[in-house]
C-alpha cells in the first residue's frame, strides 16, 4: 500500500463529504414543519416570526442560506441551536464520549465474541454446538432492541440489583479515579451487552461459513500435512481469509459507532448522541440535526477507508488501482 | 523390495457416512513400501488411492470419513493408534505430502517463503523464525526456484503452477522424510512442467533417501518413476508387482484394460480403446468381484457374481485379485509402451 494511494482516497473524501453537506441540508429543508414555526409558537404575530426568521437567517432564500452555511462548516462552525442557543459543536461534542463508549464496547464485545462463537463450533457444522449458538444468536438478532433492553432492566438491574437501572454516572457521585471508572463501567455493562447482543449475529455467521470453508481447503489440508498444531492450523491458516468479510462488517459498524445506539440510549437514558438527535428531532431543532448527521456520515466515510485499508493486509491479492 | 517395508498399510477399511449411505471407500487395503522404494498406486477416480493415505495420516475430514479397521505401519509402529499429537509428531517430518494441486495447497495470504519456514519450524521449535527462513530458502534453491531469496518473499498467486509444485515438494522434503506420498502431483500441470516435476521427485528422493508413494491415474508417469505398482479398483487391490511385471506380464483384466488405453504408435489413427461402462458406486457395490459388470474375462461365469476374489500370488511378488488370472497367463500383452512422460 502505497503513500500515493492513501494520499488518493483521502482526496476522494472531499467530493464525497461535498455530497453528504449538501443532500443534508436540503433533506432538513425539504421535510415537512417550518422551524419558524415551531421556534415561536403557533399562536405568534407576524412581527414575531419575522424577528425569529431574521434571527436564524430563515427568511433568506435557501441557495443563500446552503452557501452561509457550508461557509461555517468549512470554518468548524455547526451553527447554533434554536433551543439551547449554543454552538453545535460544543453540545454534539459533549455527547460524543458517552456514544463512543457505549458504541464502541458493543463493538469489541460483538467483533470479539462473534469470531471466538465461530471458532467454538466451527470444528462440527451442524453438530450439538452449531446448533445450540446458531439458534440461540438467530433468536437474539431477531428480538425487538427496546424490548430485550426493557427485559435486561427488569431480570438483571431490576431483580438482581446488580446493575444500575439508568443513565451513566450514579446521581450525586462525585468520585473521581477509579471509583468513577468502576461507575460508569457497571451502568455501562447492561446496554453495552444488549447492542453487543443484537450486532453479534452477522459476525459469528460468517465467522461460522468462511471457517467450515476453510476447513474443507486445500491449503489447510497441506498446513495440517506439515504437522502443525490444531490451534495453528485454525487462528493463522484457517481464520485469516474469513476475515476479510468480517472486517467489512465491522467497518460498516464502526462508521455507526457515534449513530447506531439510538433505541438503546432511549431505553437506558444513556446521555448520548443518539438521544441527542431523537429531542432535536422532536423540537425542530435543524442545526442540531444537521450537525450530527454531518458528524455521523463523516465518521462512516472515514471508517470505510479504513476498511479498505484493511483488505490489503488480510488479503495481498487485493490491488488498488 | 528388500528387509522390512518401512510403511506397511494392513487390512485398512475406510468408510464414508453420506445421506444415501455408507460408501465403502477403501476395503481392506495392503501394501508394503519398502526404505527408499517408489511404489506407484494407479487407479480411476475415487478408486480410494488418495483416501488411503490421508486415512493413513489422519487427514480424512471425520465425519463423514471413518476408518473402520486396520493397520497403518511405520517402523512397526501403528499410526492409528496414535494421539493426535503423536501423530502431528509424524507428518511433514517422517511421512510428507505432496498434492495435486499446487494453485489451491499454499495459502494465499502468506508467502511462499514464510509457508516454507513454518513447515521447517513445525518439527524444530527450537529454530529462530531467521534461521528457518534461511532454511527455506535453501530448500526452495535446491528444488530449483531461481532467485529463491527474492521469490521467498512473494506471495503464491505470483508463482507459477510448476515453481509452485516445486515449493510444496521444498516443504515436503524439509525434514528428509522417511516416505514421501506424492497424490497426483502432475495431474493439474503442463505436460512439459510434468517432466520437470516428476525429474524433481527423483532428485529429492536421491537426496533424501525418502520411500515415495506415487498415486496416479496416469500409468506413463508409473512406468517412468516406480519401483512397484499397486493397482486399486473401487476401494480394493486388484493387482500387485514390479512395474516390469506388471506391464509385461498384467494378471487382472482391469490392468489389462488399463494398459490397452495407453497409446500406442502402431495403433495410431484409430480411436483411443476405453473400459466400457463406469465404475461402481460404492454405497452399493456390486456383489462377487467389484468388476465383473466391466468385465471382459468373465464371459457370464456365476463365480465372478458369487465370490469376491482375494489378492493371490500369481508369480514372484506378483498377486492378482481374479478368479481366471491364469487365463490372462496364456494371452500375452502386446510389449510395453513407451511412455507419453518420457522426452
Amino acid at each position: 500500500m502505497t503513500l500515493g494511494y492513501v494520499g488518493w482516497r483521502l482526496l476522494q473524501v472531499v467530493p464525497t463529504a461535498a455530497a453528504i453537506l449538501l443532500i443534508g441540508f436540503l433533506l432538513i429543508h425539504l421535510a415537512p414543519g417550518d422551524p419558524v414555526l415551531a421556534l415561536a409558537g403557533e399562536s405568534g404575530d407576524a412581527e414575531y416570526y419575522a424577528f425569529i426568521g431574521d434571527k436564524f437567517g430563515l427568511d433568506e432564500p435557501l441557495p443563500q442560506q446552503l452557501l452561509t452555511y457550508t461557509g461555517r462548516v468549512l470554518q468548524a462552525d455547526l451553527g447554533t441551536s434554536y433551543l439551547q442557543g449554543r454552538p453545535v459543536a460544543e453540545i454534539i461534542t459533549e455527547r460524543v464520549p458517552a456514544t463512543l463508549v457505549l458504541s464502541s464496547t458493543a463493538l469489541v464485545l460483538s467483533s470479539v465474541g462473534g469470531v471466538l462463537l465461530g471458532l467454538y463450533v466451527a470444528a462440527r457444522p451442524h453438530g450439538v454446538r452449531d446448533t445450540t449458538v446458531s439458534s440461540s444468536v438467530l433468536a437474539v438478532y431477531a428480538a425487538p432492541v427496546f424490548w430485550l433492553g426493557q427485559l435486561a432492566i427488569l431480570v438483571l438491574a431490576l431483580g438482581t440489583g446488580w446493575f444500575p437501572v439508568q443513565g451513566m454516572r450514579s446521581p450525586g457521585s462525585d468520585a473521581g479515579g477509579l471509583a468513577a471508572l468502576y461507575d460508569v463501567a457497571r451502568h455501562l455493562a447492561l446496554p453495552a451487552l444488549v447492542l453487543a447482543s443484537q450486532e453479534v449475529a452477522a459476525v459469528y455467521r460468517l465467522t461460522r461459513v468462511g471457517l467450515a470453508d476453510e476447513l474443507a481447503s486445500d491449503h489447510v489440508r497441506t498446513a495440517r500435512a506439515k504437522g502443525l498444531s490444531g490451534r495453528r492450523v485454525m487462528l493463522k491458516h484457517a481464520l485469516r481469509r474469513p476475515l476479510v468479510p468480517v472486517v467489512t462488517v465491522i467497518g460498516g459498524r464502526a462508521g455507526h459507532l457515534l449513530s447506531g445506539a439510538i433505541v438503546i440510549e432511549v431505553v437506558f437514558g444513556w446521555p448520548g448522541l443518539g438521544r441527542l438527535l431523537l429531542t432535536s428531532l422532536q423540537a425542530r431543532d435543524n442545526p442540531v440535526v444537521l450537525g450530527i448527521f454531518l458528524v455521523v456520515a463523516f465518521a462512516v466515510v472515514l471508517a470505510n477507508l479504513a476498511t479498505d485499508f484493511a483488505y490489503r493486509w488480510l488479503d495481498p491479492r487485493v490491488r488498488y488501482q | 523390495m528388500s528387509g522390512d517395508p518401512v510403511l506397511s498399510i494392513r487390512d485398512l477399511v475406510v468408510r464414508f457416512d453420506v445421506p444415501d449411505g455408507t460408501v465403502h471407500a477403501v476395503e481392506r487395503v495392503s501394501y508394503d513400501v519398502g526404505a527408499g522404494e517408489t511404489v506407484g498406486v494407479v487407479g480411476e477416480s475415487g478408486c480410494g488411492k488418495s483416501v488411503t493415505v490421508m486415512a493413513a495420516l489422519g487427514l480424512l475430514p471425520c465425519p463423514p470419513g471413518r476408518v473402520v479397521g486396520g493397520e497403518v505401519l511405520l517402523e512397526g509402529q501403528d499410526l492409528l493408534r496414535l494421539s493426535p499429537r503423536e501423530l502431528r509428531a509424524v507428518r511433514g517430518k517422517q511421512i510428507a505430502m505432496v498434492f495435486q494441486d499446487p494453485m489451491t495447497s499454499l495459502h494465499p495470504a502468506y508467502t511462499v517463503g514464510d509457508q516454507v519456514a513454518e513447515a521447517v519450524r513445525a518439527h524444530d521449535a527450537g529454530r529462530s523464525g531467521r534461521a528457518a527462513w534461511g532454511r527455506a530458502v535453501e530448500l526452495l534453491e535446491l528444488v530449483g526456484v531461481p532467485d529463491a531469496d527474492a521469490r521467498a518473499r512473494t506471495y503464491p498467486h505470483q508463482w507459477s503452477g510448476g515453481m509452485r509444485q516445486r515449493a510444496m515438494i521444498a516443504m515436503a522434503i524439509s525434514h528428509h522424510p522417511k516416505v514421501l506420498i506424492a497424490d497426483e502431483p502432475t495431474t493439474a500441470l503442463d505436460v512439459t512442467v510434468q517432466a520437470q516435476v516428476l525429474d524433481l521427485l527423483r532428485e529429492v528422493q536421491q537426496e533424501t533417501s525418502s520411500a515415495i508413494v506415487l498415486i496416479t491415474h496416469d500409468l506413463g508417469v508409473i512406468a517412468e518413476m516406480a519401483d512397484r505398482v499397486v493397482v486399486m479398483y473401487a476401494g480394493r487391490v486388484v493387482e500387485t508387482g514390479g512395474t516390469t511385471t506388471i506391464f509385461g506380464d498384467a494378471r487382472h483384466p482391469y490392468t489389462r484394460g488399463l494398459l490397452a488405453c495407453l497409446p500406442r504408435p502402431e495403433l495410431e489413427g484409430q480411436p483411443l480403446p476405453a473400459i466400457p461402462g463406469a465404475p461402481p458406486n460404492l454405497v452399493d457395490p456390486p456383489a462377487g468381484c467389484a468388476f465383473h459388470p466391466r468385465c471382459s474375462l468373465r464371459q457370464g461365469r456365476a463365480r465372478c457374481v458369487v465370490e469376491t476374489p482375494i489378492l493371490a500370488d500369481v508369480g514372484e511378488g506378483h498377486r492378482a485379485a481374479c478368479h481366471f488370472s491364469e487365463e490372462l497367463a496364456r494371452t500375452p500383452l502386446a510389449a510395453p509402451p513407451e511412455t507419453a512422460a518420457r522426452r
